[in-house]
């Protein structure tokens, strides 16, 4: 049975150089992706996702938990979160985007071949959600998190995260009515 | 509608999987390796080592310059340019110089060539007389440029003296001179001048001593023909 991912880390504060490679090797791809589409397509995303883990080295032994990915996204999240705030963005829960605008902003499933189009058609839709739901769904999908994790790494409760999500997959499935599998 | 939606996680992983590059990969592998390597320490005992090697090689120098260290010594210029006026409640004595101890080898030579020379006049005054009044002449100052200090080079300077020149102002009188025998006359006539010899031979004559008035016009020949 190969070591979780906490394991791994235990190792590496004890001094393991090659655990932390393990632990980087499994989680780089995901938590850049999640900086990245929080980032909303800024130019800032790799150096975002840089102090991400410079943060998680720095508080390495603070670690005491069993589920790391969480841990480390909760990092992801704040600081992506600084980063809006820094720059004038809306961080808080907007609930009332109106689906039909959104739906109305979105291309037209004609211009978009079958699934190539639906693919980039989801990722305009998910860049144009309010912050806290784009995170929720990114938490989900990229870092694999629980409602609860999600709701601890955002530090808000279990049913604003069901809520979001919820919310989320809403205005997804309607963007995306004639994408069949 | 649920907060799950198979058909959108599908769609989504379907995305572009982006990644980071390299350059920010080996930055963030780099700098977790440097939080855990433990940084070089000197030793602890290297400070300590350094400052008492210091300490020793100072003490050292200051000893082998000949700075005196004791807290009551004046500063080292004051001490060499003007002697300081001995304290009254001195309690470290400076240490001798060398030219103190010039000083008293000198003063030591001369007490000892002064207690030699009183014995030797104190001796009855007899034979020995002219060879001990040439010594006491030929006695002089060390060539080292220091004065032969108090009294006892005035005394030994007293004994070289001639008999007649210790009072020159005095007359002369002739029971001093007939009251010595013959070789007595010879010993102090040897630093007298030829007047006074003069004056001690009609003396002799005078005193029906004429046998010794003519020993010493002989000796007065004598020194004439050489």
């Amino acid at each position: 049975m190969s070591e979780s991912l906490a394991q791994l880390w235990f190792r590496y504060c004890a001094g393991d150089a090659a655990a932390f490679d393990r632990v980087y090797a499994e989680l780089r791809g995901p938590l850049f992706r999640y900086v990245k589409r929080q980032c909303g397509g800024c130019d800032r995303s790799e150096e975002l996702y840089q102090e991400v883990w410079m943060r998680a080295i720095a508080a390495r032994a603070s670690f005491e938990g069993e589920h790391f990915r969480a841990w480390l996204f909760r990092i992801a999240h704040n600081r992506v979160v600084d980063f809006h705030r820094a720059n004038g963005h809306d961080v808080d829960d907007d609930p009332a985007t109106d689906l039909d605008t959104f739906a109305s902003t979105a291309a037209r499933p004609d211009h978009w071949s079958q699934l190539r189009d639906c693919v980039e058609r989801l990722f305009a839709m998910l860049a144009a959600l309010p912050l806290p739901q784009r995170d929720a769904f990114l938490l989900k999908e990229e870092a694999g998190l629980s409602l609860a994790e999600i709701a601890d790494a955002a530090g808000t409760s279990r049913e604003t995260v069901k809520s979001r999500l919820r919310y989320a997959m809403k205005q997804l499935r309607d963007g995306l009515e004639d994408c069949d599998d | 509608m649920t907060e799950h939606d198979e058909r959108l996680s599908r769609l989504y992983r379907a995305g572009p999987q982006d990644s980071p590059g390299e350059l920010a990969d080996a930055r963030i592998r780099q700098a977790a390796r440097a939080a855990i390597t433990p940084r070089k320490r000197r030793p602890r005992w290297l400070a300590p080592l350094a400052t008492a090697a210091t300490v020793v090689l100072a003490v050292g120098v200051l000893l082998r310059v000949g700075i005196d260290v004791s807290p009551h010594a004046p500063p080292p210029d004051a001490r060499s340019a003007v002697p300081a006026p001995a304290p009254t409640d001195v309690v470290a004595e400076p240490m001798p110089t060398i030219r103190d101890e010039e000083a008293a080898s000198v003063r030591q030579e001369w007490l000892e060539r002064a207690r030699q020379t009183e014995a030797e006049r104190q001796r009855p005054a007899t034979v020995d007389a002219p060879r001990r009044a040439a010594k006491s002449m030929s006695l002089e100052a060390p060539a080292r440029g220091i004065s032969p200090p108090g009294p006892d080079f005035d005394e030994q300077r007293a004994i070289a003296r001639p008999l007649a020149a210790q009072n020159p102002g005095q007359a002369f009188e002739p029971e001093a001179w007939l009251a010595l025998d013959r070789d007595s006359l010879l010993a102090r006539l040897a630093t007298e001048p030829v007047s006074v010899w003069r004056q001690v031979i009609t003396a002799l004559h005078a005193a029906g001593r004429h046998d010794d008035a003519a020993f010493v016009e002989g000796r007065v020949a004598d020194d004439a023909s050489r």
